[in-house]
């Protein structure tokens, strides 16, 4: 598995290499950056360990699945993204209360401040205070290992959920990490399940006992070996910063570059229930205290409470206070201007020749924006549907989804809204059933294929019965492309314990009015096809085959047969034209200023032939044999 | 073996907290270029050279043709993913928009900077929205913001592949001695990296050998 007791993993690698060390049994997931490593990593281990790992249709239902393990007995662990707490929300609400079996269940939850690769901000350290589970919030790679087994431990004793609260950059940062052994054990699942996996006709007893052991775990965390406590008690007028997570690195940092000995750090790991001895003898010692902590004032909020509870008193400081901002993400700039502005610290003098570089160095640098892949069937359909919307004179909306596809949203406007998982098909019957009430603009739904089946599927029932009129183009390219090509129920499949599921009859069940089925690659068809349908009357959905180049050069390697697309420069009308490079823009296409002629990158292109179809002017050609 | 390795005591000592300032190394470039492979042999290379580094990885965008930069600092322990603004020591940079882009977020008067002369593209250079920048106006900036800026002209005829860019550059920070690694771990690293044709290796060789010629560019070279 790994050679060396000592190794370089990501904090999402370790994650999975506590759960091999806790000797965790099923572990399920749906991919979802900045989580998705941890399952990704354990799959790979599968066959070595005998784990079951799975990649689950949605969040709640790989969180059932583990809940079931559970129960039964078998270690499990359930990894996701932030968003993806929230869909697994309603059940993780009840298992609160039923709670978890002699397993144990730990969940890792990742989240992603500033949202690099997620539609939405959010902090998902409620969800533990709102099932009332126990947090843990570790700040290095090393206690991403080893807080697996530690949870799961609690777990196991007291019966509930765990919570392991992880952000982006600490699931995808990497430090040395001390291995321990692999778990020697397998789990074998009972026979018998546990009583009582319900909470009614007394839910409200239910709650009762679990904050009765919530209780129990408190007192608990105040033996915790995770959190990092001041050396030694200080006097009652010193400053001291509290902080959680990754963020602890950066107050670390911060304090060292500041190099003011009476200024101490409490890095709390327990964050919920918060230990109340802990954070006692934290407000008797200072008097000044500053929260350093990703995103929301969670822990913050909680010392407040429970000063107030204790009737302690000490000048807190924090995103309330508006000494740190509660949106983004937290970095030792941060930290340092806030201890600067409390302690009031000399600062290093301001380099004036250097920031004037800096400034006029800045003016020169121009954005690097995201875009579809070269060949990517995805600008196809955008481009197509641009051109459709032309033709309707601008009566068309394009209600979006989460996936690769979603960089529509650059791609000339091409999609409209981008909300959650599944939400691009339930908007859009929303927007359908306006035609009764005089709508005329023309309605269309865009969803890949793993998110076609993680939350597509009621917003698809409710259009039908509901009878909107709209069209839903479904871009499958049988993989999860966006995080890096995990398998999802309609992949195609050479695992005889897998089963394929066919998108197609789905919907053919569901009893679509229209359906049709386009070549991605396509051009003029996709164009027709999206005109004629979208034209017609109707609960209408169209498949599109789309290819995801990245996953076939990695099928296929190098070896390209297919004669390679050129420009022919006699044809290319230059600078009066420019639709190939200008509009369509696949990155494959480059202009020569010099001649003013397009031409293809050819270490790019993947030789697709899309763009052949774009050109008016029959520029672009596949070169002919010699 | 390293001339630069700064190791500045920080007054606090006690509590665990950081006692030698990290060696903070960036590596920017653009989503396909190895990025991520190239700090991972730092990172490598660094354990054996008996440091704890950390990664700090930023691959969101990686796929698609974005900037992609990773921190790699060299510490006694896991330190803050992020280097602060302002304490950068050397800067690999594998395109040099980007390498520009990182000097001018973290850079310093310290920065020793290693910046490949290949731009490529962005989709808007390509459309033509934009103008990419005077490449030798890059570089002029670049000197001016860094203490020693290395501008290399990448033998691509000769390199195995262009992937192997990555592993070329590691050369040049070995044969220039320009951190606190060993020249034999890194190299052994890279072997790690290789895809098993032994591009990774000759790049890595042929960079260690092209630094050897390599001097910094003067304020008005």
């Amino acid at each position: 598995m790994y050679e060396h007791q000592r190794a370089l993993l990501s904090g999402n690698e370790a994650f999975a290499r506590g759960a091999i060390e806790a000797g965790i049994g099923v572990c399920t997931s749906y991919p979802g950056t900045p989580s998705t490593e941890i399952a990704e990593t354990l799959s790979r281990l599968s066959t070595e360990t005998g784990m079951y790992v799975e990649w689950s249709a949605n969040e709640k239902v790989a969180l059932e699945v583990a809940a079931g393990a559970s129960w039964m007995g078998v270690p499990a662990m359930c990894s996701m993204k932030s968003l993806g707490l929230n869909v697994a929300s309603d059940f993780l609400l009840n298992l609160n209360l039923s709670g978890t079996g002699p397993g144990g269940l730990v969940i890792v939850v990742c989240d992603d401040p500033r949202g690099h690769s997620s539609s939405n901000e959010q902090d998902s350290r409620f969800y533990a205070r709102a099932a009332q589970i126990p947090l843990l919030e570790p700040s290095t790679c090393q206690q991403a290992k080893d807080i697996v087994t530690y949870g799961l431990d609690l777990s196991r004793e007291f019966e509930i959920p765990v919570m392991i609260r992880s952000t982006t950059r600490l699931s995808h940062s990497r430090g040395v990490v001390e291995l321990g052994d692999a778990s020697s054990c397998s789990p074998v699942p009972s026979d018998v399940l546990p009583s009582r996996l319900y909470n009614i006709p007394d839910p409200h007893l239910r709650h009762r006992d679990l904050l009765r052991k919530m209780d129990k775990v408190a007192a608990r965390f105040d033996y915790s070996p995770f959190n990092l406590v001041p050396s030694s008690a200080t006097e009652g007028d010193s400053a001291i910063i509290v902080s959680s997570g990754v963020s602890r690195l950066y107050a670390e940092e911060a304090i060292g570059i500041v190099g003011d000995r009476s200024l101490s750090l409490l890095g709390l790991v327990t964050i919920y229930p918060l230990p109340k001895t802990t954070i006692q003898s934290l407000l008797r010692n200072h008097s000044t205290i500053l929260f350093v902590e990703e995103v929301d004032a969670f822990l913050e909020d909680g010392v407040r409470g429970l000063a107030s509870i204790l009737g302690m008193q000490a000048r807190m400081f924090g995103k309330r206070t508006g000494t740190v901002p509660a949106w983004g993400e937290m970095n030792t700039e941060i930290v340092l201007q806030a201890i600067r502005d409390l302690i009031h610290i000399d600062v290093a003098p301001r380099d004036d020749d250097y920031e004037e570089e800096r400034s006029a160095a800045e003016k020169l640098l121009i954005p690097r924006p995201l875009t579809f892949c070269p060949g990517c069937t995805h600008r196809n359909v955008y481009w197509a549907l641009r051109k459709v919307k032309r033709r309707l004179g601008g009566a068309l909306i394009v209600a979006g989804d989460i996936g690769c596809y979603s960089l529509g949203v650059f791609y000339d406007h091409a999609m409209d809204t981008m909300q959650s998982m599944g939400s691009g098909i339930g908007v859009a019957g929303g927007l359908g059933v306006l035609t009764r009430l005089g709508l005329s603009t023309n309605v269309v739904a865009v969803a890949g294929d793993s998110t076609f089946f993680h939350a597509c599927i009621p917003g698809l029932i409710n259009a039908r019965h509901n009878n909107a009129n709209l069209t839903f183009i479904i871009l499958d390219n049988q993989t999860t492309a966006m995080t890096g090509f995990q398998p999802h129920p309609g992949t195609h499949t050479e695992d005889d314990g897998l089963a394929q599921v066919s998108i197609e009859e789905v919907v053919r069940s569901i009893g679509v009015d229209r359906l049709a089925r386009v070549d991605g690659t396509d051009i003029p068809t996709l164009i027709d096809t999206f005109h004629n349908v979208v034209t017609t009357d109707g609960f209408k959905v169209v498949i599109v085959d789309s290819i995801c180049q990245l996953r076939e050069r990695r099928i296929a390697g190098a070896a390209d047969e297919t004669q390679p697309v050129i420009v022919r420069p006699d044809l290319c009308k230059g600078d009066s034209c420019r639709i190939c490079v200008s509009q369509y823009s696949c990155t494959a296409l480059s202009w020569d200023r010099e001649r003013s002629k397009a031409f293809v990158l050819q270490d790019q292109c993947v030789g697709c032939g899309s763009c052949i179809d774009v050109c008016p002017h029959d520029a672009i050609q596949r070169r002919l044999t010699d | 073996m390293y001339r630069r390795m700064s190791p500045r005591r920080h007054p606090k000592e006690a509590d665990g907290l950081s006692q030698v300032a990290p060696f903070n190394i960036i590596v920017a470039g653009v989503g396909g270029q190895g990025n991520l492979v190239c700090s991972r042999a730092l990172g490598e290379a660094a354990m054996e050279s008996g440091l704890s580094p950390t990664i700090g990885q930023t691959f969101g965008a990686s796929r698609r043709g974005g900037s992609v930069l990773t921190h790699v600092r060299l510490a006694d322990r896991m330190v803050a993913p992020l280097i602060p603004r302002g304490h950068l020591n050397l800067l690999l940079g594998l395109e040099p928009l980007e390498g520009l882009r990182a000097v001018v977020q973290f850079g310093s008067r310290e920065t020793v900077a290693v910046m490949i002369d290949r731009p490529i593209d962005t989709v808007d250079t390509l459309t033509g929205e934009r103008e990419y920048p005077d490449i030798d106006e890059l570089f002029r900036r670049t000197v001016r913001l860094c203490h020693q800026t290395y501008r290399v002209e990448p033998p691509l005829e000769k390199l195995p592949s262009v992937r192997s860019l990555n592993a070329y550059v590691l050369g040049i920070v070995a044969g220039l001695e320009i951190a606190p690694i060993k020249m034999e771990a890194l190299e052994d690293a890279v072997s790690r990296i290789d895809s098993g044709l032994g591009h990774n290796i000759k790049a890595f060789d042929m960079g260690v050998s092209h630094a050897r010629g390599l001097q910094p560019l003067g304020l008005f070279s």
